[in-house]
């Protein structure tokens, strides 16, 4: 394999990694975060700084950066968690706006211009590695009491309030692993790249990331990771193009937004080839969903 | 803090959250009437600038002249966003978090066809003003008010005015505040919801042009220009309470005037750490903004 096939797949990976984190917000709460590119830019300082400055080893920065990027969500998570969704994305942002005018001040972290010459410790296999532990992550997360309390708030916050869920607990509980997931790809991404600078974690990525999660289907695991991996790796290989290529993608995105709302791979998950039980919830899920569409329907 | 810096300081503050404002009632209209974030307002910004800026120089205008051209682009960007992002999902009455992702998309595309127009250098208005600062004497202190804030303070506030008057005052605009309230019944009462939502969008976008105008004469042109200021916007609208338009107005003045006075103590990019610290913990004692109108979901 090619040096410059492995970073692309390299890269991919760590982004999915990420990905599997807003499939827990998005797709299972139906939050939105404009502010994972901030946390994996913590991620990536914290194992910058620990790696290069103090000569730890690569796991304790790994959950340095994890431990850093949960504790700064809870605080800026909890004033909110109360209100409607909406205030985590504007949240988020603003926190993404602060931690990168925090990065660009600080000293020990080299500012505007970066640091470079961080000791390379991930390599293709460790990044596959983690992937696969995030996707397996969000996989329980799905069939965990959690998930199915996340789901039913991402139908209706109202009626899941008043069969007794605790909201807040259960978004900021989402909202959390988010965060680490997306610390702990950040700390695989300075590791892998060995150089890091504000100017890499703008809230435009996390938007990004956004649309390919519902490209591919924010309902199905199987959609969002296949869909990042596809875009993520062409817009790799044809970075070349970049101005043409954001315009197709995002035209591609809208148009699958207008045409087919739930993403080409819709509710359809990987394991549904081998589980009946798996689909015989997806059927009622999708049910589900009709009968409100219907009801909608007729309301207006 | 000598004096002078004082009332200099203050009034560069309630200047820039003059144009905050615009900003954020844009915003904050399509939010109370769609109740979701529009993440393409600042895309609707850099375009209406963009397109103002090519027509001026197109045709030798004036700062008035530009400010029309950014109108008039502003409303017909504004409508067209309204037309081909979220016409369709609006017709399937889908969740509003396929508007939020339409507007993220929608807004990316607008800023990369805009980044294509301008390429990588960032274009400037032709000098508008015949000097760049006036210098006033009051009570024998000299103040030194930088042209460009003073006209857009004062353009500000006029076209905040005349969009008070017409939501306060002439039938749309009262169909604008009946649909915000519960759109069904004022779909019932024979209000055309899907027309308020294409003037929502227009005003919007004439927001956005104005605002564009100035923000372009103080930073230059460039793709990001919007996105980068839009935040300012949500800012205001949350500390305003979300999805009022009275608290909008109020809170991005409030932003304006604590940002000038915190970049003079502290610096501009520890201002916006500072800025986010305050409003979560303004959040954590007044979720509800400063005008105190939350919107809460109906059984």
């Amino acid at each position: 394999m090619s040096i410059y096939v492995e970073s692309v797949l390299t890269f991919t990976s760590i982004t999915c990694i990420t990905v599997c984190g807003l499939y827990i917000l998005t797709g299972l709460t139906g939050m939105f975060s404009l502010g994972q590119a901030s946390f994996m830019a913590l991620g990536a300082y914290a194992a910058a700084v620990l790696g290069k400055l103090y000569h730890w080893p690569f796991i304790p920065c790994l959950l340095v950066g994890i431990i850093l990027s949960v504790v700064t969500g809870f605080l800026s998570g909890y004033p909110i968690m109360r209100l409607r969704k909406e205030y985590l994305t504007l949240i988020t942002l603003c926190y993404g706006e602060a931690i990168i005018a925090l990065l660009n001040q600080s000293n020990i972290t080299g500012g505007a211009l970066g640091m470079s010459d961080i000791p390379k410790h991930t390599t293709l296999i460790i990044a596959i590695l983690f992937l696969i532990f995030g996707i397996y992550f969000a996989w329980c997360f799905r069939h965990s009491k959690f998930g199915r309390m996340a789901i039913a708030i991402k139908s209706d916050e109202l009626a899941s309030k008043s069969m007794g869920i605790n909201m807040a607990a259960v978004k900021m509980r989402s909202f959390l692993c988010a965060a680490g997931l997306a610390g702990l790809a950040g700390g695989l991404y300075a590791f892998y790249l060995q150089y890091v600078d504000p100017s890499l974690f703008g809230w435009r990525k996390s938007g990004e990331w956004v649309a390919w999660v519902f490209f591919g289907g924010v309902n199905s695991l199987t959609g969002s990771i296949v869909a990042t991996f596809g875009l993520s790796a062409l817009s790799q290989f044809f970075s070349r193009f970049a101005d043409y290529q954001v315009l197709i993608y995002s035209a591609m995105v809208l148009l699958v937004l207008n045409f087919k709302p739930n993403g080409v791979f819709g509710y359809w998950e990987l394991s549904d080839l081998f589980n009946t039980r798996d689909r015989r919830m997806q059927r009622l899920l999708k049910e589900a969903q009709t009968r409100e569409g219907a009801l909608k329907h007729e309301q207006t | 803090m000598a004096i002078t810096a004082f009332v200099q300081t203050l009034f560069n503050g309630l200047a820039i959250g003059g144009s905050y404002s615009l900003i954020a009632v844009g915003f904050c209209l399509v939010y109370s009437i769609m109740k979701f974030t529009n993440f393409a307002h600042g895309s609707m910004i850099s375009a209406a600038a963009f397109v103002s800026y090519w027509v001026c120089n197109r045709f030798n205008l004036g700062l008035l002249g530009s400010l029309f051209a950014a109108i008039a682009a502003g409303a017909l960007i504004g409508s067209i966003t309204e037309f081909l992002a979220f016409r369709r999902i609006e017709k399937k009455s889908a969740s509003n978090f396929y508007f939020f992702v339409s507007s993220l998309t929608w807004g990316t595309f607008v800023e990369q066809l805009v980044n294509n127009g301008v390429g990588i250098r960032a274009l400037a208005f032709p000098k508008f003003y015949p000097s760049l600062s006036l210098k006033i004497t009051v009570f024998g202190t000299k103040y030194t008010i930088m042209t460009n804030y003073l006209y857009m303070f004062v353009s500000a506030v006029i076209v905040l005015g005349l969009l008070f008057v017409f939501l306060y005052k002439t039938k749309y605009g009262r169909a604008i505040r009946a649909t915000s309230f519960d759109r069904d019944t004022a779909n019932l009462m024979g209000i055309n919801v899907a027309m308020t939502i294409q003037i929502v969008f227009i005003l919007a976008g004439i927001m956005a042009g104005v605002g564009g105008v100035f923000l372009g004469v103080k930073n230059k042109i460039y793709a990001q220009l919007g996105s980068d200021v839009v935040t300012k916007g949500f800012i205001s609208s949350v500390l305003g309470g979300l999805g009022s338009v009275y608290g909008a107005v109020i809170g991005a003045f409030v932003l304006g005037v604590v940002e000038q006075f915190l970049v003079y103590f502290v610096g501009s990019n520890m201002a916006r750490v500072v800025i986010f610290v305050l409003m979560l913990v303004f959040l954590l004692i007044r979720p509800q903004g400063i005008s105190g109108v939350m919107v809460k979901d109906k059984a």
